[in-house]
């Protein structure tokens, strides 16, 4: 039965690789977006500064999806915190307001991340059956 | 069903990037407003684009007038930026416009500006506008000079603007310099921003510009 879930659950791997690649994509284009002005030459420094650390995380990921769902999870729930945090600067906005600003900036980031994270951790629990 | 789930969560996600792709341009709250000084005039706030300046199209506000006087030999963007490197304002920013009026007909002027992280970690940013992109000529009293948007930088696409805060920062800059002279909130410039929130954008600005006049 065990051998059998295990053998179900061989393509969690890939998925979690290819979501890992999308989401390092989805990020690079994601920050050249943001960057004030919108995407130039010169956003290519400070996001580099962001998105080597990133793709260390990721080759952590694939060579220890445990330790790799771990942080990931981990930086989206930092960069969640941080950006809800950032919400109580003082403002004249109801607080329903801010919040769906602070979330509308930061979840399409943090919520592939998660789910990134998650398959990561689906990865690990998928050998052990 | 786990493979259901994954498919359906991959179509939330791609679908999520790019609604929230498209973000640059932020709006002011009041109405643009041409300031003049004597005869020379500008827009008190800059524009992500330079084809496009209408309220809904706008970057920062315009803060800080730096002027000289007849004696001052150089009042002009390059003396300005290499006056601040010795604050931490070493690394370059995108460029973004602004529109001045020096000769009789309006010009934009692009500039990156100069600010202190480059990261965008926890950094202070101002950029500077001239007609000729070098300064502008006012003989009656502001003599060279060029105006200047400021605004912070923090967590790269996270949290910006904060103008009132930057410009404060940069005036205390100004301060630590001989011979410099710092008028805060020296005129009404027409740009106030109550605290709010745009996207990412934190808007603060009180509507008076400040002036520094350079020795």
């Amino acid at each position: 039965m065990g051998t059998n879930r295990n053998v179900n659950r061989k393509w969690l791997r890939p998925v979690a690789f290819v979501a890992s690649i999308a989401l390092l994509i989805e990020i690079i284009t994601w920050g050249l977006y943001h960057y004030e002005g919108g995407p130039s030459w010169v956003a290519v420094i400070p996001l580099s500064i962001y998105v080597v650390p990133f793709i260390g995380c990721l080759i952590i990921a694939w060579k220890k999806p445990f330790l790799g769902g771990i942080v990931l999870i981990g930086i989206a729930a930092i960069l969640i915190i941080y950006s809800l945090a950032l919400g109580l600067s003082p403002t004249s906005q109801p607080a329903l307001t801010v919040l769906w600003m602070r979330f509308s900036v930061i979840l399409p980031i943090t919520f592939p991340m998660l789910i990134t994270g998650v398959l990561f951790l689906m990865v690990k629990e998928a050998k052990h059956l | 069903m786990l493979k259901k789930i994954v498919l359906i969560l991959s179509i939330v996600i791609v679908t999520t990037v790019f609604t929230a792709l498209p973000v640059t341009a932020n709006t002011a709250a009041n109405p643009l407003v041409v300031l003049s000084l004597n005869g020379d005039q500008f827009v008190n706030y800059d524009f992500d684009n330079n084809t496009t300046f209408t309220q809904g199209r706008v970057d920062q506000a315009v803060t800080i007038i730096f002027f000289g006087n007849l004696s001052t030999s150089t009042v002009d963007k390059s003396t300005i930026y290499a006056a601040f490197d010795s604050n931490g304002f070493n690394y370059g920013g995108s460029t973004i416009h602004g529109r001045v009026n020096d000769t009789g007909s309006w010009v934009t002027n692009g500039d990156g500006g100069r600010k202190t992280s480059a990261a965008d970690i926890n950094g202070c940013h101002y950029r500077l506008y001239a007609a000729n992109g070098v300064n502008m000529w006012d003989p009656t009293y502001y003599h060279k000079y060029v105006v200047a948007t400021t605004h912070k930088d923090m967590m790269l696409g996270v949290d910006y603007g904060h103008n009132e805060d930057a410009e404060t920062l940069i005036l205390q800059c100004a301060i630590g310099h001989p011979g410099w002279a710092v008028f805060q909130n020296y005129a009404w410039f027409g740009n106030y921003e109550a605290p709010r929130w745009e996207g990412a954008q934190y808007w603060d600005n009180n509507g008076y510009g400040s002036a520094v006049r350079l020795p």
